[in-house]
C-alpha cells in the first residue's frame, strides 16, 4: 500500500523533472564533458588516461551533487509556494509518506542524471582506451548511495530553511565534507579533552559524504577494489543516516502549518 | 536555472578552448593567442585559464603519488619521524589508523580513498604528466614554473632526442617570457650539462642575469634563487673556459647581490682554479645523473 | 449517527511575519449534518480558509475540536471520506490533467482500470474532454479550476469541502458546477463550501454560516432567511387603515396608494382589509430580498 503511494509521488516528481528539461540540461553537460575530454586529446593522449579519469570523476561528482542539492532543496518549498501541497495532503496519506515519496522522487531524478553523465563519461573514457575495472563499478554504486544521502540532507534542510539557504548549506556540507573531516582529524591531536569530545561528537553527527567518493581510487592506477565490508558499511550508513534525516525533517514538517 | 547556466558556460568555454587549437599532439604548444596586457590579465577568460593551469600544477603532485593526497609534515611530525632536516616532507592528508580518532569511519575513509603508507613512497613516472605540462603552459603561457618543470620532465631520460624536445619546449617558454630568469637559467643548464656547449650556455646565463638584475627588487623567491644559480653557473662556465677576468667580474657582481653566498667565492679560489689544459667533467655541480 | 462536520470552540493561531501571534479563528463552533449543503460566508480575512484548513488537518487548532464523521480532522480515515478543493487551485504545471488525476487517484487508493475510467469520466464531467493531455501550465485559470474540481470528486467522497469553489469559472462553468454539485447532493454527499458569490450560495445552500473576525456571526437556514428578506407591495385606490401594518405608505399619481410590507402575514392582512373597506386592489408585487444587503448589514452590525 505504502509502496504505491511512494511510487505515485516519485513518478510525479520524475515526470515533472523530465518535462522541465532538467535531465536534458544534464545530457548537454555530459556532451560537453565528452567534447572537453576530446579536446584534451590534442595535447597528447599518451599517459593522459589517469588525468582524464580523474577529471571525469571530479566533474561527474560535482555535477551530480549539484543536481542532488538543487532537486532536493527546492522540492517541498516549491510545493508550498505553488500550493500543490494542499491537494496532495488532502489525500489519505501522512506527511511522512509525502516526505518519503518526494525523497524517492528526488533520488530517482539525481540517479538518472548521474547515470546519463556516467554513461557519456564512460564513452569518453573508452575513447581514451581506458579499460573497465571493478573499482569503477564500486565507484558508481557508492556514488549513487552518496547522492541519495545528499538528497535526504537537502530535503531535510529545506524543511528548516529557505530554499536558497538550504542549497547553500547543502553545497557547503557536500563540497566541504572532506575539508571538515580533515579539520577534525588534524585538530584532534592538539585539542584539549573538551574539544576532543566535541570533535568526536561532530564526527559522529556530521554527514560523511566524502566516504562515498571512490573517485581517487578509481581514477588512479593499480588500486584494488574496495573490500565488501566497506561497501556494506556504506550501505548501512546511507540507510541509517537517511532515516535519521527523514525523521528530523518529519519532526518539523508534521507540525508545520501550510 | 542559473547554476546550470554557469556550469554550462564553464564547460563550453573549456571545450571551445580545446577545439580551437590547430595542432594535434604538438611537440611544443600551439601558438598562444593571448597578449599580455593589463586588460588581458584582468579578463575572466584569462583568470579562468590561469586558475585551471594552477589546478593542473597542483594535480601533477597528486598524480606523482598515484592519487594519494599529501600535506606538509608539521615540525613535530618531522621530529617524530626523524626527518628534522630542514627540508619539507609530505605525509598523507588522511591520517594512519594509529593517529586517527575516528575508528571505523577512519578505516572506511582509508579504504575508499587512494591511501597507503607504502604507496606514499611510490611515485608514478613523471613523463606521463607531460600532456599536463603542455596543457597548463598552453592555458597560462606566463606560468614559468610550468615551462621549467615541464622541460625537466621532457628531458629526464637523458637521450639526445629528449634533450632536443626539452630545449624546443623551453624555447617556446622563453619566447613567451623573454624577461624571466628561470627559463634562460634552465636553458643554460641544459646547454652546459647535456650539450656541453659552455659558450652557448654562457649566453643564456647572461640573459638570466640581465633579466634578474633589471627586476631585482621585485623578484620572487624562486626567481632570486634562479638568479643566484645563474651567477654561480656563469662563474663556473667562465672558470672552465679560462675567462678569469670575466669570472672575477661576475663573482664580484654576484656577491654584491648575494653577499652571503658561499659557492660563488669558491669558484675563484686559487686552489681550485684548474690548469689551462685541464678539462673537468662538465656538470659536476648538477644533481642530475645520467642513466 | 455522527455529524458530517463538528467544530467546537475552534481556535487557530498563526505567527505573523513580524513574529506576532495572530488569532485567525477565535472559538468557532458549528455542525453540518450529513447530506446538507452549507455555505461558509465571511469577508476577506474572516477565518474561512483557516477553518477549512483546520478541517483538513493542514493546521493544528490552538484549541478546540474538529471532527469529520466523528473522526479526528486530518486523520487518514477522515481524509478518505473528504474531497477537497483548495482556495487557489494550482496543479503541477508539467503534468497533464489526466496525469494529475492519476496521481491523486492513486494516493486516494484507486487502482488500475477503475482509476483510469473514473479519471476520464470526471474530466468529461467537468468539461475537460479533449484537454486531458495538455500540460497544466497551458490551461486557463478556469480550466485549472475544473481540474481541481475533478480531483476533489475522485473516489466519490461523502463530504466535499470547497474553498472559493466558483473562482475563475465563467457563467457557463458556474451553471455546470451547480448542476454537478446538486447531483452529488442527490447522491447523498455533504457539501461545505466557502464563496464570495452570494448568488451561488443562494442557489445551492440549505444553510449558511456567516463569520467575521474568526467568530460565528450568524447561522441561518436559507428558506426562512429568503422569506425574511423577501418584501411585498400592493397598489390600491380608495381608503383602508394600514398604518398599524406598515409605515411605508406612499401616494402615487391618480389617487393611487402604494404600501410595502416586510412579512407575508402583513400582506395577507392588508389585502383582507382592502376587501372589507371596499378599496380597489390594483397590483400585488413579491420582491426577493438582497442577500448581499443582508450580508453587508450583518457583518457591519457585528463589527
Amino acid at each position: 500500500m505504502k509502496f504505491r503511494v511512494y511510487k505515485a509521488l516519485a513518478r510525479g516528481v520524475f515526470l515533472e523533472s523530465l518535462r522541465r528539461k532538467d535531465l536534458w540540461v544534464v545530457a548537454i553537460l555530459g556532451f560537453l564533458i565528452l567534447m572537453g575530454a576530446s579536446a584534451l586529446g590534442f595535447f597528447g593522449v599518451q599517459g593522459l588516461q589517469v588525468f582524464v579519469k580523474d577529471l571525469a570523476v571530479t566533474v561527474l561528482g560535482a555535477f551530480s551533487t549539484i543536481v542532488a542539492i538543487l532537486t532536493s532543496t527546492r522540492m517541498l518549498p516549491e510545493e508550498i509556494k505553488q500550493r500543490t501541497l494542499y491537494p496532495l495532503l488532502s489525500r489519505p496519506i501522512t506527511r511522512l509518506d509525502l516526505l518519503i515519496g518526494k525523497l524517492v522522487g528526488s533520488i530517482l531524478v539525481t540517479w538518472m542524471s548521474f547515470l546519463i553523465l556516467a554513461a557519456l563519461t564512460a564513452l569518453a573514457l573508452f575513447g581514451f582506451g581506458v579499460s573497465f575495472e571493478l573499482i569503477m563499478l564500486q565507484y558508481i554504486v557508492a556514488k549513487m548511495m552518496g547522492l541519495a544521502l545528499v538528497c535526504a540532507f537537502g530535503l531535510t534542510l529545506s524543511i528548516y530553511m529557505t530554499p536558497a539557504a538550504a542549497s547553500t548549506t547543502g553545497f557547503i556540507f557536500t563540497f566541504g565534507s572532506a575539508l571538515i573531516i580533515r579539520g577534525l582529524t588534524s585538530g584532534y591531536e592538539h585539542a584539549g579533552p573538551g574539544m576532543q569530545f566535541l570533535f568526536k561528537f561532530l564526527n559522529a553527527v556530521l554527514p560523511q559524504f566524502t566516504l562515498f567518493d571512490l573517485g581517487g581510487r578509481a581514477a588512479n592506477v593499480g588500486w584494488a577494489p574496495v573490500p565488501l565490508w566497506v561497501m556494506g558499511f556504506l550501505l548501512g550508513y546511507w540507510l541509517l543516516y537517511s532515516s535519521g534525516l527523514v525523521a528530523i525533517a518529519w519532526t518539523r514538517f508534521q507540525r508545520k502549518a501550510i | 536555472m542559473r547554476p546550470w547556466f554557469a556550469s554550462f558556460m564553464a564547460l563550453s568555454l573549456m571545450a571551445a578552448i580545446g577545439w580551437s587549437t590547430t595542432e594535434v599532439s604538438p611537440i611544443t604548444n600551439p601558438r598562444i593567442r593571448r597578449v599580455q596586457t593589463d586588460q588581458g590579465d584582468a579578463s575572466i577568460t584569462g583568470q579562468f585559464q590561469t586558475s585551471v593551469s594552477a589546478w593542473l600544477w597542483n594535480y601533477t603532485e597528486v598524480y606523482f603519488h598515484n592519487g594519494i593526497k599529501l600535506r606538509r609534515m608539521s615540525e613535530s611530525e618531522k621530529k617524530a619521524n626523524g626527518l628534522d632536516d630542514g627540508q619539507t616532507h609530505g605525509t598523507p592528508v588522511i591520517p594512519s589508523a594509529d593517529k586517527d580518532f575516528r575508528s571505523v569511519f577512519g578505516d572506511v575513509e582509508r579504504s575508499v580513498n587512494a591511501w597507503s603508507i607504502a604507496q606514499n613512497r611510490k611515485q608514478n613516472d613523471p613523463r606521463q604528466c607531460l600532456p599536463l605540462f603542455r596543457l597548463m603552459t598552453w592555458l597560462d603561457p606566463y606560468f614559468v614554473e610550468g615551462w621549467t618543470t615541464g622541460a625537466m620532465v621532457i628531458g629526464m631520460d637523458y637521450t639526445p632526442e629528449s634533450t632536443q624536445k626539452a630545449k624546443t619546449f623551453l624555447r617556446e617558454g622563453l619566447r613567451q617570457n623573454p624577461d624571466c630568469v628561470d627559463i634562460p637559467m634552465m636553458f643554460g643548464m641544459l646547454e652546459a650539462t647535456r650539450e656541453k656547449e659552455l659558450l652557448k650556455a654562457a649566453r643564456f646565463f647572461k640573459q638570466a642575469v640581465k633579466n634578474g638584475k633589471a627586476r631585482f627588487e621585485v623578484l620572487s623567491e624562486n626567481e632570486r634563487s634562479a638568479l643566484q644559480s645563474s651567477y654561480r653557473w656563469l662563474a663556473l662556465v667562465y672558470r672552465n673556459t679560462g675567462q678569469t677576468g670575466k669570472l672575477n667580474d661576475i663573482v664580484q657582481e654576484g656577491m654584491q647581490l648575494f653577499p652571503d653566498d658561499l659557492v660563488m667565492p669558491s669558484t675563484i679560489r686559487p686552489s681550485i682554479v684548474p690548469p689551462k689544459d685541464y678539462k673537468p667533467p662538465v656538470g659536476v655541480t648538477s644533481r642530475m645523473v645520467p642513466k | 449517527m455522527h455529524d458530517a462536520i463538528e467544530v467546537e470552540n475552534l481556535k487557530v493561531r498563526y505567527r505573523s511575519k513580524k513574529g506576532k501571534m495572530v488569532d485567525a479563528v477565535q472559538g468557532l463552533s458549528f455542525a453540518v449534518s450529513p447530506g446538507e449543503v452549507v455555505g461558509f460566508l465571511g469577508p476577506n480575512g474572516a477565518g474561512k480558509s483557516s477553518t477549512l484548513k483546520a478541517l483538513m488537518g493542514f493546521v493544528r487548532p490552538a484549541e478546540g475540536r474538529c471532527e469529520v464523521f466523528g473522526l479526528a480532522a486530518g486523520s487518514l480515515e477522515a481524509k478518505k471520506r473528504i474531497g477537497y478543493l483548495p482556495e487557489v487551485a494550482m496543479y503541477y504545471p508539467y503534468l497533464t490533467p489526466i496525469e494529475t488525476l492519476f496521481l491523486y487517484g492513486e494516493l486516494q487508493g484507486l487502482r488500475g482500470r477503475a482509476l483510469k475510467e473514473e479519471a476520464h469520466r470526471l474530466l468529461e464531467l467537468v468539461g475537460l474532454k479533449g484537454s486531458e493531455k495538455k500540460l497544466n501550465k497551458s490551461l486557463s485559470k478556469g480550466m485549472l479550476q475544473r481540474v481541481g474540481i475533478a480531483q476533489s470528486l475522485l473516489g466519490s467522497p461523502d463530504l466535499l469541502i470547497l474553498d472559493e469553489v466558483t473562482s475563475g469559472l465563467d457563467p457557463v462553468g458556474r451553471k455546470e458546477l451547480r448542476h454537478l454539485l446538486k447531483e452529488r447532493q442527490k447522491a447523498g454527499a455533504t457539501l461545505f463550501f466557502s464563496s464570495h458569490e452570494l448568488a451561488e450560495v443562494d442557489m445551492l445552500c440549505d444553510r449558511i454560516l456567516l463569520i467575521n473576525n474568526g467568530r460565528l456571526v450568524e447561522e441561518r437556514l436559507m428558506a426562512p432567511l429568503k422569506d425574511e428578506l423577501r418584501n411585498y407591495s400592493i397598489v390600491f385606490s380608495g381608503s383602508a387603515v394600514l398604518h398599524d401594518l406598515t409605515q411605508e405608505i406612499e401616494s402615487l399619481a391618480d389617487g393611487q396608494i402604494r404600501a410595502r410590507f416586510s412579512a407575508k402575514e402583513q400582506l395577507v392582512e392588508a389585502i383582507s382589509r382592502l376587501q372589507t373597506s371596499g378599496a380597489k386592489l390594483l397590483d400585488v408585487v413579491s420582491q426577493e430580498g438582497s442577500l448581499e444587503q443582508y450580508f453587508i448589514e450583518t457583518i457591519e452590525g457585528a463589527a
